[in-house]
């Protein structure tokens, strides 16, 4: 019995009120007990990898577990690692790196619809290269264990530096050791998950949980994603004036937006 | 399985492994001992998720029509099996019932549906300066509805009183139709009878909570003692002086050494027999990694309890207060009263590092299971007069199969229970003769089989002999409101020879000094009642001027007791209703019965010099 498994599976839940998504569905099957339940039973043959795949396709990957876990357990990790290992077609293709629109120093990397590189420019005077991705330079792949993202991002940048909306984006640049700012925030009340993830915490004392979109869930698991971003969104909204959710990365206000939550991201607020 | 689709048009419903499976294990040890020898458990043929009462009426209709079992389910934290083991059952998640609807402040009421998380209500009620101050051990991963459904009492059940004490009101989905009980109720109230019987009658929707002030202070200290005796005592005068602590826990001489919480002896009487203790710690702790090390000392279950009672010297008692400016008048008087009876003052750090790790002692359990063994608590309560003799029999019946050690916690003036923690290696054979001979041993001393995790299949037949008396009563019930008998069928009250439960013997009046009690004749007149308690040196607690039978459910606070017990005429026999302070084996209906049917009740009293 693999032991990494089996501490969690035989845990009487005790991160089940932090996990955003078995608190906004209510499944059972999401609670990361009965998610580290399924590679256990399945490695001894008791149920079948298809539908271990199924069920551990729950986990968003967002860590609020290990954040409160006394035992620290690597959930999203094992689940990942173990995801790869039992259908290696669950590894997301990175989309190709577009090439890079202008030769400064800075590139901002626009990841969502709209282009406010022309707008920085107009305003600060700062020249700005500009990267299109549709991936997040290809964040999902690499958090599902895809090492070739880092290099082909570093490759791709030569060495210049990169400004964003996104927190994923900024994760891999973090990563790839590229120099990353993030468009001015000063308006937004929330920090999103991928910026503070080491203060993860479903109740929100003080920053935003994850809204449902992040490493690839939103595409994988769309109801489940969907369920997450509005239940967060009722509970973020409560800690907002006016009811209008200010989220630090672009692409998590766009998801909540489209999920009827009243939310803008640091694009909305810099475009006005 | 019949045709699901036709509720399937109607309520969302999920058949795919992963959800069937998850909703099969609650956190009953059984089915994780089960689980990690490789059996799977029943499952149902399908999980429904009704977003509101009439999705669920709909589910009820649906099950009641086929004739299929339905199931309950808040967020699975039983741990005697209430909400598993129904093969091709259809599962109904409550938890999209999970609005918070109103706090009213000025009416220290919260209006809260069945399917909220409990940490998140008490998070809700914080923003609002107010709390519930129930705090189960399971409160990450248990509802509300569950509480009430399961009878739970939280950590400071002593100041503020098990769920069902701050409970004032609910709304039940039954197969019968819907019903609204205490507070809500109109015409006929049926509210004990939905808390406790674990959805077997109906479905909890809404509910209506009584709240308190979130408290501004709080005194914690530890205290040792040599022996359990003088720390039961102790306790036991804190109740009854009226000094109301919060938190009461005692540790038993095994407890204190194995959890190490005996730090202000730090000189070693047996410094051999310690490490090997402290060892078998780090073995059990580290048990997922090495578990080829806890085979071994956990398969001699007798020789290590032998051996804890040679080596484990002294106990610690946890005792704090919390609330307002009242709270450090209230410690100081506690102190006074611990330190006359020959303790040894431990400070605060023992009580602050229980409060701040007081949900955190779950975490232990996963790594036994994963190291090939097993672990599992029972909660059992009894008089203060019968409370050593439920420590001995219980303990020598676990440690015929397994390591055991308990601490003493949830303490009325009238009793106490005791939380017993075990550990050991074996099939599911072993672990099934561990809770027969445990619950033999518990009913044989007078105890209630269950104080706060309720009966589910685990103890169905040892809460049916405790609750005899109310059978015919439960099953007349049952057909009104589950004509078909879908819910939770064969929990509660299964079939059984109820003539082999003894009569009482013949009812005396009678004083229990130990456990500030006396059972009395509830008609007799208060005069004659009342003279005959001063001539042996005590009062009624609650004084009344009429026959005892007219107060009977007369409120009191969450923390105190109106009705302890009774002797009982019913259906052609006489039955005794347990006498015991608080118990989860099933619906209290001790105050609530037809008046005719009580022979003798038992009731608080006080010395007769004494005053509330």
């Amino acid at each position: 019995m693999s032991h990494e498994f089996s501490t969690c599976a035989f845990c009487p839940r005790l991160c089940r009120h932090v996990c955003p998504v078995a608190v906004a569905t209510g499944r059972e099957a999401a609670v990361p007990t009965a998610l580290m339940t399924l590679p256990m039973l399945a490695d001894q043959g008791l149920v079948t990898p298809a539908d271990a795949l199924l069920g551990t396709s729950l986990c968003l990957g967002c860590g609020a577990c290990t954040a409160h876990c006394k035992l620290h357990a690597p959930v999203p990790e094992l689940i990942s690692a173990w995801r790869r290992e039992a259908e290696g077609a669950f590894l997301p293709t990175p989309e190709p790196l577009a090439p890079i629109d202008g030769d400064a120093e800075i590139v901002a990397v626009l990841s969502g619809a709209a282009d406010w590189r022309a707008a920085w420019i107009a305003r600060t005077g700062t020249p700005l290269a500009g990267l299109r991705t549709q991936d997040e330079l290809g964040h999902a792949a690499w958090k599902a264990g895809d090492g070739g993202v880092i290099g082909a991002v570093q490759a791709h940048l030569q060495g210049r530096k990169i400004l964003t909306s996104s927190g994923a984006v900024q994760e891999i640049a973090a990563a790839a050791g590229i120099a990353c700012e993030r468009l001015p925030m000063d308006h937004v009340q929330f920090r999103s998950c991928f910026s503070a993830r080491e203060s993860l915490h479903t109740r929100w004392p003080d920053q935003l949980a994850c809204c449902g979109r992040r490493e690839g869930f939103a595409a994988r698991e769309p109801e489940a994603a969907g369920q997450v971003a509005r239940r967060n969104g009722e509970l973020l909204a409560e800690r907002c004036a006016e009811g209008e959710i200010g989220c630090d990365d672009q692409g998590c206000a766009d998801w909540l937006r489209r999920n009827g939550v009243r939310a803008r991201g640091p694009v909305d607020m810099f475009m006005g | 399985m019949e045709p699901l689709s036709s509720l399937a048009a109607h309520v969302l419903l999920r058949t795919d492994l992963p959800d069937r499976l998850a909703h099969a294990r609650d956190l009953w040890p059984r089915n994780t001992l089960a689980l990690a020898r490789g059996q799977l458990p029943a499952l149902p043929a399908a999980v429904a998720f009704p977003q509101d009462a009439d999705q669920l009426r709909r589910c009820l209709d649906w099950a009641g029509l086929h004739g299929v079992p339905l199931i309950p389910y808040g967020a699975g934290s039983g741990v005697c099996g209430a909400a598993t083991g129904d093969p091709g059952a259809l599962t109904v998640d409550l938890k999209a019932f999970r609005h918070i609807r109103r706090i009213d402040p000025a009416a220290r009421r919260v209006h809260v549906q069945a399917g909220v998380l409990g940490q998140h209500l008490e998070d809700a009620l914080a923003r609002h300066g107010l709390a519930t101050r129930h705090s189960p051990s399971s409160i990450w991963c248990s509802t509300v509805g569950g509480w009430a459904a399961s009878r739970s009492a939280g950590q400071f059940s002593s100041r503020y009183g098990t769920f069902p004490d701050m409970l004032r009101a609910m709304e039940v989905e039954a197969p019968a139709g819907r019903f609204r009980t205490g507070e809500w109720a109109e015409g006929e109230d049926l509210h004990p009878w939905f808390i406790g019987t674990e959805g077997a009658l109906g479905v909890i929707t809404e509910l209506s909570v009584e709240v308190v002030p979130l408290p501004t202070a709080r005194r914690l200290r530890g205290y040792r003692f040599d022996r359990l005796e003088q720390a039961w005592e102790a306790m036991r005068r804190l109740l009854q002086q009226d000094l109301r602590p919060a938190v009461l826990r005692l540790y038993d001489p095994v407890d204190t050494r194995l959890a190490g919480k005996d730090t202000i002896h730090k000189e070693n009487p047996h410094p051999d027999a310690r490490s090997w203790w402290k060892d078998l710690g780090q073995r059990i702790a580290k048990a997922g990694t090495k578990h080829q090390l806890l085979s071994l000392p956990l398969s001699l279950p007798r020789l290590l309890n032998r051996l804890a009672d040679g080596v484990a010297t002294g106990c610690v008692l946890i005792a704090g207060w919390e609330g307002g400016p009242e709270v450090d008048a209230q410690a100081d008087a506690g102190h006074r009263e611990v330190m006359a009876l020959g303790a040894a003052d431990l400070g605060a750090e023992p009580g602050e590092h229980w409060y701040a790790s007081r949900h955190e002692v779950s975490y232990r359990m996963a790594p036994i299971f994963a190291g090939g063994g097993f672990a599992d608590t029972m909660e059992v309560a009894a008089l203060w007069s019968r409370l050593p003799a439920l420590y001995a029999a219980v303990r020598a019946a676990v440690g015929r199969h397994a390591v055991v050690m308990a601490h003493f916690s949830h303490a009325y003036r009238e009793g106490c229970s005791i939380y017993f923690t075990f550990a050991g290696v074996g099939d599911l054979d072993t672990y099934d003769a561990l809770w027969r001979d445990a619950l033999a041993a518990a009913a044989s001393v007078g105890a209630t089989v269950a104080h706060h995790h309720g009966v589910g299949r685990m103890k169905q037949q040892a809460a049916a002999r405790e609750l005899a008396a109310l059978a015919p009563l439960y099953h007349d019930l049952k057909r009104r409101l589950d004509p078909a008998g879908i819910l939770n069928p064969h929990r509660l009250f299964p079939e059984q020879q109820t003539a082999s439960i003894p009569e009482p013997p013949p009812f005396q009046p009678a004083i229990d000094a130990a456990s500030l009690i006396a059972r009395l004749d509830p008609r007799q007149p208060a005069a004659e009642r009342d003279a005959w308690l001063l001539a042996a040196g005590y009062r009624l607690r609650h004084p009344d001027p009429r026959p005892l039978l007219h107060g009977l459910r007369d409120p009191v606070p969450p923390d105190d007791n109106r009705l302890i017990g009774a002797t009982l005429q019913l259906h052609g026999r006489r039955w005794q209703l347990l006498d015991v302070p608080r118990s989860a084996a099933g619906p209290d209906l001790r105050a609530w019965l037809p008046p005719e049917c009580y022979e003798s009740v038992t009731v608080p009293i006080l010395e007769r010099e004494r005053t509330v």
